[in-house]
């Protein structure tokens, strides 16, 4: 489905990702693991063209999507659950998920919106609250619900479990393996690597903006490599 | 706030119009020697109600996108010399000189609208007001634009009449336009907000990454808003040209743009009554000191002093503006 060859993306000066290569098939978890600052975010803001790359292909099915704006990828049919979550703070639940389907121009958005809120009750308890006042876990559940209101094939995740209580992590995770399940494609980051792994059918592992291991993801847990850098074991 | 509520849509405007409306006519019909509300009255009624458009075009970038622009006086002023100019020089009546000056600024504005793609926060505030200070300076030194003396002698309007000779002191036509013109952007404002338009404008203004990674095109967007400001902004700049029948380029200094904003942010941003209040609290309090002054003999203008201290006291105790919208959460 995704198809991303020797893509090197620089800030300024600093060359955050090195000649990275990955793969995703339609159906699959893939979760890229590694440490801070290893350029994990800088990959996925690549793929939805918030940053470009400088040089190699990104295909869609097998299509460049490399010159694409961000609108028109996120109509091609990938969404970003950025790091951070990145709620609209000041905007209600209701308005956020809204503009999760700004890029949708079909009048089924309020029948998604219905979905989302049964995914997420919460939400919907929430519905008419600034997003900024809900807690940690509630705007994680929002910036996910809101990624999924485009309709994506694949769904991109920047550290989902960032500054969440273990329960809410387990929560999450749950989650989007239910999103998984119902057909849609995922893209994982996490600092999280066991529970990243747990999920996952494959995984690559990120150190200093290069790819220095790949494969499935049960490999990976065992691998004694990882389990002595991220597992801490 | 109720009273807010009650205050939305037609009816606020229906309130405004026969405020406005009845000072402007009430001395034409009782055509009495005495004026009930005097000339000096309806010239602070209109030049707030000018004021009012140029703070609703302000609010596009100012209070949608939340970009804070420190040269909006330079649009306005821009409008202003560009009607003067067509009028005097190329002999245009006034209507399409009029439609001429808010083009003219959007098209200016364009490329002005072009470094608030990049940059934001401070970094935009400084540009906008070097934007503001070169076009000062370019009309202080160019001839075609009278330099300090400015353009005087400008024509007046006219429908079918000279506005001039209606009612009883020349000034109600103008004010009539102003208040059309004011309420037509405030309903037009209000669209927006309601729209696709409004819904981009307000994933900008909160969170920009986030809103690209949606799907909403930034650039588009935010030029969008510089463009549609810089258009009205135009419009009330020639008004009020026309109106004094005199521009000089103290109508684009830096004074002029904070005054702007000012009205605004003390109104509220994004809330276009909040656009309305700013601008005429704004231009009717230094005028009622500056009366209170040479009533009670004060040796100095006490305005200056005054607006340093409610600026400082509505940062501390409302900074969303009077009738900003309340939010719990404030970053």
């Amino acid at each position: 489905m995704l198809n991303v060859k020797d893509i090197n993306v620089y800030y300024g000066a600093i060359h955050a990702v090195r000649n990275v290569s990955l793969e995703v098939h339609a159906g699959e978890i893939v979760s890229i693991i590694g440490a801070n600052g290893a350029g994990k975010s800088t990959i996925l803001k690549t793929l939805v063209g918030l940053l470009r790359s400088k040089t190699g292909e990104i295909c869609l099915d097998g299509k460049s999507i490399a010159d694409l704006s961000p609108a028109a990828i996120v109509q091609q049919g990938i969404a970003l659950v950025p790091e951070g979550r990145r709620v609209f703070p000041r905007l209600s639940v209701e308005d956020n998920l809204l503009l999760g389907a700004y890029a949708r121009k079909d009048n089924e958005v309020s029948r998604d919106m219905q979905r989302i809120y049964e995914m997420f009750p919460r939400l919907f308890e929430r519905k008419k609250q600034n997003a900024g006042t809900l807690s940690g876990g509630e705007q994680q559940m929002l910036a996910t619900g809101r990624g999924m209101m485009s309709r994506p094939r694949l769904l991109l995740l920047d550290e989902p479990s960032m500054g969440l209580a273990p329960l809410l992590v387990n929560q999450i995770f749950e989650t989007i393996l239910d999103i998984n399940e119902q057909g849609t494609t995922i893209l994982l980051v996490e600092q999280n690597a066991h529970m990243a792994l747990s999920i996952a059918d494959r995984g690559y592992v990120l150190e200093t903006g290069e790819v220095v291991l790949a494969g499935q993801a049960e490999e990976l847990i065992d691998n004694d490599e990882v389990r002595c850098a991220y597992l801490g074991e | 706030m109720a009273w807010r509520q009650w205050l939305q849509g037609w009816r606020g405007a229906f309130l405004l119009s026969a405020f406005v409306l009845g000072v402007s006519f009430i001395d034409s019909v009782l055509n009495r020697p005495e004026y009930l509300f005097p000339p000096y009255f309806k010239h602070v009624l209109l030049i707030s109600l000018i004021y009012s458009i140029a703070a609703l075009s302000l609010n596009f970038v100012s209070g949608y996108i939340g970009q804070t622009s420190l040269g909006h006086a330079a649009f306005f002023g821009l409008g202003a010399f560009t009607s003067a100019l067509l009028t005097q020089e190329l002999h245009w009546p006034f209507w399409p000189a009029f439609l001429a000056a808010g083009v003219v600024s959007a098209v200016v504005g364009l490329p002005l609208g072009a470094p608030a793609v990049r940059v934001r926060g401070p970094f935009l505030v400084v540009v906008t007001y070097g934007c503001g200070e070169v076009f000062k300076y370019i009309a202080l030194n160019l001839e075609v634009t009278g330099g300090p003396a400015g353009l005087p002698g400008l024509v007046t309007p006219s429908l079918f009449v000279s506005f001039n000779d209606i009612g009883a002191t020349g000034k109600e036509a103008f004010i009539v336009l102003a208040l059309v013109l004011a309420l037509f952007l405030a309903f037009f404002s209000r669209r927006i907000e309601n729209s696709r338009v409004g819904q981009a404008f307000a994933a900008i203004r909160e969170d920009e990454i986030a809103a690209s990674a949606m799907g909403v095109n930034v650039t588009y967007y935010k030029l969008l808003a510089f463009v549609l400001s810089a258009f009205f902004a135009g419009l009330a700049g020639s008004l009020l040209a026309h109106y004094l029948s005199f521009v000089s380029p103290d109508m684009l200094s830096s004074a002029e743009s904070i005054m702007m904003l000012t009205m605004v942010v003390v109104g509220g941003a994004r809330s276009i009554h909040g656009c309305f209040l700013g601008a005429f609290l704004l231009t009717i309090l230094p005028e009622a000191l500056r009366m209170i002054k040479d009533t009670i003999g004060l040796p100095f203008d006490p305005w200056l002093v005054l607006f340093g201290l409610i600026l400082i006291l509505m940062m501390r105790v409302r900074p969303q503006g009077i009738l900003g919208a309340d939010t719990v959460f404030r970053r």
